[in-house]
């Protein structure tokens, strides 16, 4: 037996330092049309190391090798096979063919390990098949031959199976199981490693080399496997079994560090082979992305590239943050760190003197041009700021990857030159859109070149369709996905094939008009949508989609899409807010307005406010979330019905009439609403919440009425409709309890639940058992109906059909309890009354305490819901039986659990000393709901009676009245009046409000909403004004 | 297309229901939850036409609660879009996109490229705001009028279909003005 083998040495120079071992005849496997990787390369070819000519797949190959072994099996098999059978201790063997070159690997020895197993295999079927004759014996009976195929094709599956990890391109191939299984362990040489000199490392291994064919030649091979130069530099790696035989195969080699010489651990020898992509050079002009904060992402320009290529000069759009020159220089360094990212901007020198900077002038290296320079910065003319960077860590190619690229807003951003100052007419920038376009097509093209198999978008469980071949229109789902072929199981049963295997190429994503799905990347990847229709544009499907949020149409390539049944909120989150968020913005002189996001952009918000414009908003003027405010608010829609977020509501007047929309958010008496059809600001449109009406089943169950904000202490409220006691306030007239009084707060059809004032107990009665004294806002009799003070002289102030009561109308000053003897009620937090007054307490001082039924919570509503909500919506509330829907005083006369209401006697109220507190603010509105309330107006009591007024006091609301058509002088309270007599023709008229307010003249004539009087002679010349009817009343 | 089919639908039940009226309040809860539900792969539940006392089967205590699960076959009439149904619909929204069409409690779009191009402005016709008009200005296609579809496609999401439809087909289009329904 013949060995002819070489200490295998390795030139492990150049750009492939892992030198393979062998280098020519791995070549026939890479014809093979299998993947190779760097690690896993294998040589299977046994039988002919030198056979470069040999291209046909390995499997064939190694039939043919099996059959040559048939006929000569022992002369030039173990030729090539000896040497690998002793591969570990080869430096043993005599090297006799010197003109070989080999470098072993860890992953070839273990791929040749597993190699003699397949060659013991084959030895045995060999002897089997000589034993039982020639393979193609013409004597053999046709089973043998049968049979003989059959064993060689166990053989090969067996062979194929055994060598899995090996065998480059096979199944196992990939499997992290394989690539363990190549690993390189204690029985493998080990690696040392020695420091040289940067740039020798190629060099001394060609050295090392040489020295090893030399010492072969003598005879004395050196007792290493290999040497090799990797990626790391100033460092050449020595792979032997021992260290003395290392460190004599290094001896005497020049610029190598002995001294510096270390083992590996094993876990870090495979890092040594390890492959890293070659970093593309930049050109001029290429698009990259910044890496470093605040411009992390950003794109850039490769303005030049330096000399070493590592190097270059990129243009961007600053940030550049002016409120840190505002700032004391800690808080600047605060914000630096911090504070929220400065927005892009061109650099514009006269706003940074404008904030208190200074700029000076500076030069780039190997620019001839001077450069603004400011907070260490260089700006050119155009605003753009430069700077060198090195490539690689501060500023990455954006074709390296895909998801890098650049999106056609960014372009824009990028182009846009500074507002004004360009003046850059419609038609240019459509041109330039144009280019960019192109540019960003040429630039998907480039970064999409090396991703073509991404191209198809196919993934598993996808559904696809044929495009070509014998089954052309067949549609499956996707079931195993290789690199180029897909298997694919027919939707429809009925074709009898469990799968069928397609090349990648003749299958097609494959999806229905009306499916929702998403889009998987590219520009407007994130989004999600139902397609409406596909259209086949030069062999590439696109689909349409109408997108869920915007009702916007968008048309994406079929590969980029997914089905699912996500709904996307758009672009994430910047700076923590999202898309509809309602969110506080800082408005001109120190207002904020609120409003909510329809739009996500890279820097800045779109906003609708309150008055429905939209605003666009940066980051920093954001003033926080007002979410949860909005979570826990209602507003009244038109019937005065509560309606919270969540609420579908019909639109009932103004701009858009007859739409309907879900309540996204609401603030005060806005609603902010979504609408699916509308494609204005995503769908957002804000109305008054009294012009809405909610919709029927708009709500779940009508029980699940929302208990506004107030929590615990708030009564459910009464049923208008009459019936139900529950909030009333009850005298028990049998058994037990009776003459005990309480609140009821609970009821069923037979018996209510009664809470005593004078004892902290809960018991049930039943209904008949209990006879209504009053509810909350003051004693009634058992119909419902409101007792009233006898002396007042009031008329029954709730009678139906009558303008109700504006709590406007009343002297409301006066009666705040606050201001009454000192003393603290409950206030208004627990929604308990503040209010006590006695049982024959005057009405209007209830009145007075029927405020806006609005979000309690919020302090700020409160005045907004007086003012909007209670003049319109209460009033039908009101008037159906006078007892208001809603009210937040559920004390009463009665209500002895409320602590006011005990702490004073109603004879303190019902003093004369209201003038002595002051007009609370509310009366302000007092003054809004009835202005003429003046000394001299015609009036219209509520009892329809006309009146002119006299004395007047504003504080208490108070005049004495004397009706036109005679009588005796009456005290007439405001809310006595229903309205003021409108004046007629020259009729005398006082203008009470407007910019006339004050001026007196004789009524002309009226014109629509529009009065003319003349001022009387006497004052100067004859002078027509024109105001407002609702301005001037009669005197 | 509608039809019957019969379903199951498990009720939790709290223990305050257990009592004479049992059978009668899972009854009543399967018709609740049920009823006007869009069911993924069946459609739209219409009416729960039945459910008998047998089809009730015993129920499960939940330990940690106390409540109890029945199981309940019942019988529903289903109302379920399928793909190439032509179905009649009333128009509820019309968009520059195109409109969406009701049937009942499915909501359909038609784009402008499924109506028939002397509407959608290929051959003149067009948006004009509030309505799509034919080229000659005599189908006008706005809220409340009713009209003729094919459906696409269809996908139900939670507790809802969606569908696309077209209208550029023969025999298919405008089928009432809906004047009577827009005088109200």
């Amino acid at each position: 037996m013949s060995v002819a083998s070489a200490p295998a040495f390795a030139s492990g120079g150049g750009s492939a330092p892992s030198a393979d071992l062998f280098g020519s005849d791995s070549d026939s496997d890479s014809d093979a049309p299998k993947k190779s990787t760097t690690t896993s390369k294998a040589n299977l070819d046994l039988s002919s190391s030198d056979s470069d000519s040999d291209a046909a797949p390995v499997s064939t190959k190694k039939r043919s090798a099996v059959q040559e072994s048939d006929s000569d099996s022992d002369d030039d098999r173990p030729a090539a096979k000896k040497p690998k059978n002793r591969v570990e201790n080869f430096f043993e063997a005599e090297a006799e063919d010197e003109g070989e070159e080999r470098e072993y690997t860890e992953a070839e020895r273990q791929a040749e390990k597993l190699d003699e197993n397949a060659l013991a295999m084959m030895r045995e079927q060999d002897r089997r098949r000589l034993g039982s004759g020639a393979v193609f014996d013409r004597n053999a009976s046709i089973e043998d031959v049968a049979s003989s195929f059959v064993a060689r094709h166990r053989a090969e599956a067996a062979l194929k199976r055994s060598q899995g990890a090996g065998i480059s391109g096979s199944d196992f191939d990939r499997s992290n199981v394989g690539q363990q299984a190549l690993m390189p362990g204690v029985e493998d040489p080990k690696v040392w490693m020695f420091k040289c000199k940067i740039g020798q490392e190629e060099a001394l291994v060609i050295q090392i080399m040489n020295k090893a064919l030399a010492s072969a030649a003598k005879g004395r091979p050196l007792g290493i496997t290999a040497a090799c130069a990797g990626k790391s530099r100033g460092i050449v790696y020595v792979e032997g079994f021992s260290e003395p035989l290392c460190n004599e195969a290094v001896a005497g080699i020049r610029m190598l560090m002995i001294y510096s010489q270390k083992i590996l651990p094993i876990s870090d020898m495979t890092s040594v082979m390890e492959v890293t992509c070659k970093r593309k050079p930049v050109k001029d002009g290429q698009w990259v992305r910044l890496t470093r904060q605040p411009f992390k992402g950003d794109l850039a320009r490769v303005e030049r590239v330096m000399q070493d290529g590592n190097r270059c000069v990129v243009k961007y759009v600053p940030r550049i943050d002016l409120e840190l020159l505002r700032m004391t220089e800690d808080k600047a360094r605060q914000r630096k760190k911090t504070g929220p990212k400065p927005r892009k901007r061109f650099f514009n020198r006269q706003e940074i003197y404008d904030a208190g900077g200074k700029t000076s002038t500076g030069k780039l290296p190997t620019f001839t041009e001077t450069y603004d320079m400011f907070d260490n910065q260089l700006f050119d003319a155009d605003g753009y700021c430069l700077r060198e960077v090195s490539l690689g860590t501060q500023v990455v190619p954006c074709e390296e990857k895909r998801s890098n690229l650049p999106t056609l807003e960014e372009f824009q951003d990028f182009r846009k030159k500074r507002k004004g100052e360009e003046g850059l007419d419609e038609e240019i920038e459509e041109q330039e859109g144009l280019t960019l376009i192109d540019e960003l097509s040429k630039l998907q093209q480039a970064g999409g070149g090396g991703s073509e198999e991404q191209g198809h978008g196919i993934s598993l469980g996808d559904t696809v369709i044929v495009v070509e071949g014998d089954l052309i229109n067949l549609k499956g789902k996707v079931m195993q996905l290789d690199d180029n072929t897909v298997k694919v199981a027919p939707l429809d049963a009925s074709i009898g094939i469990a799968e069928v295997e397609f090349l990648v190429g003749q299958v097609r994503k494959h999806l229905e008009i009306g499916a929702h799905v998403k889009v998987l990347n590219g520009r407007y990847g994130g989004e999600t949508g139902a397609i409406h229709n596909i259209v086949d544009r030069e062999g590439e499907m696109i689909a349409f989609l109408m997108t869920d949020m915007t009702s916007k149409e968008i048309s994406v390539r079929v590969s980029q899409l997914t089905v699912s049944s996500d709904v996307s909120t758009g672009q994430a989150k910047l700076d923590g807010y999202e898309l509809f968020d309602l969110v506080a913005i800082a408005g001109e002189r120190n207002r904020n307005e609120v409003g909510i996001i329809v739009k996500v952009g890279r820097e800045e918000f779109d906003v609708v406010n309150q008055a429905g414009s939209t605003i666009q908003v940066n980051p920093e003027q954001m003033r926080g979330k007002r979410n949860s405010n909005s979570l826990r608010a209602t507003a009244l829609d038109f019937g005065s019905n509560p309606v919270r977020v969540g609420d579908s509501v019909n639109i009932l007047d103004g701009e858009y009439k007859n739409k309907s929309g879900t309540i996204k958010h609401i603030f005060r008496a806005f609603l902010f609403l979504h609408s699916q059809t509308m494609t204005k600001n995503s769908g957002v449109f804000v109305v008054k919440s009294t012009v809405c009406s909610l919709l029927a089943g708009g709500r779940t169950k009508g029980s699940e009425a929302p208990q506004p904000a107030m929590g615990a202490g708030r009564q459910q409220r009464p049923n208008p409709n009459g019936g139900g006691k529950m909030g009333k306030t009850v005298t028990i007239t049998k058994g037990q309890w009776k003459g005990y009084m309480g609140i009821v707060t609970n009821e069923t059809d037979k018996s209510v639940q009664v809470e005593l004032h004078s004892r902290p107990k809960k018991v049930f009665v039943k209904i008949d058992a209990v006879k209504v004294k009053g509810d909350k806002f003051g004693p009634t009799n058992d119909d419902g109906q409101r007792l009233t003070n006898p002396g007042s002289g009031a008329a029954q102030g709730f009678a139906g059909g009558d303008t109700p009561y504006m709590g406007s109308a009343t002297p409301m000053g006066g009666t705040t309890p606050m201001n009454l003897g000192g003393i603290t009620p409950g206030g208004h937090a627990g929604g308990m009354t503040p209010m006590g007054y006695g049982g024959g307490a005057d009405e209007e001082e209830e009145n007075a305490w029927i405020p806006g039924p609005m979000d309690r919570s919020d302090a700020d509503s409160v005045s907004d819901a007086s003012g909007n909500v209670l003049l319109t919506g209460s009033t039908s509330a009101l008037s159906s039986d006078g007892t208001p829907l809603d009210s937040w005083t559920p004390g009463s006369s009665f209500a002895g659990e409320s602590p006011s209401s005990t702490a004073f006697t109603p004879s303190s109220v019902s003093g004369g000393d209201f003038g002595d507190t002051p007009l609370s603010g509310s009366t302000g509105g007092a003054g809004v709901g009835k202005p003429w309330f003046i000394d001299r107006v015609y009036v219209t009591g509520v009892d329809g009676v006309n009146y002119i007024l006299k004395n007047v006091d504003t504080l208490s609301q108070t005049a004495s009245a004397q009706p036109v058509g005679g009588g005796a002088v009456v005290e007439l309270k405001a809310s006595d009046c229903a309205s003021r007599l409108l004046p007629e023709k020259d009729d005398n008229v006082l203008v009470f409000r407007g910019p006339e307010v004050g001026s007196e003249g004789k009524l002309v004539v009226i014109d629509g909403n529009d009065a003319i009087f003349s001022k009387p002679e006497g004052e100067g010349d004859q002078d027509f004004k024109i105001v407002e009817v609702s301005d001037i009343a009669r005197v | 297309m509608f039809y019957v089919k019969s379903l199951e639908h498990s009720i939790v039940l709290q223990p305050i229901h257990f009592g004479p009226k049992l059978y009668a309040t899972i009854k009543r809860l399967v018709k609740e939850s049920v009823e006007g539900v869009a069911l993924p792969h069946y459609g739209y539940c219409v009416k729960v036409l039945g459910v008998d006392d047998e089809n009730v089967k015993a129920g499960v205590i939940e330990y940690d609660t106390g409540d109890v699960c029945y199981t309940v076959q019942y019988e529903a009439l289903l109302f379920r879009p399928m793909k190439n149904e032509v179905l009649d619909a009333v128009v509820t929204d019309i968009m520059s996109l195109g409109f969406y069409a009701a049937v009942g409690p499915l909501k359909v779009f038609v784009h402008m490229s499924k109506m028939p191009q002397d509407m959608n402005g290929e051959q003149g016709g067009g948006f004009d705001g509030n309505a799509w008009v034919s080229a000659d200005e005599e189908v006008k296609i706005e809220e409340k009028c009713g009209v003729r579809l094919r459906i696409l496609g269809c996908t139900a999401d939670d507790g809802q279909f969606t569908a696309v439809g077209t209208m550029n087909d023969e025999f298919l289009g405008m089928i009432d003005t809906g004047d009577e329904a827009n005088a109200y």
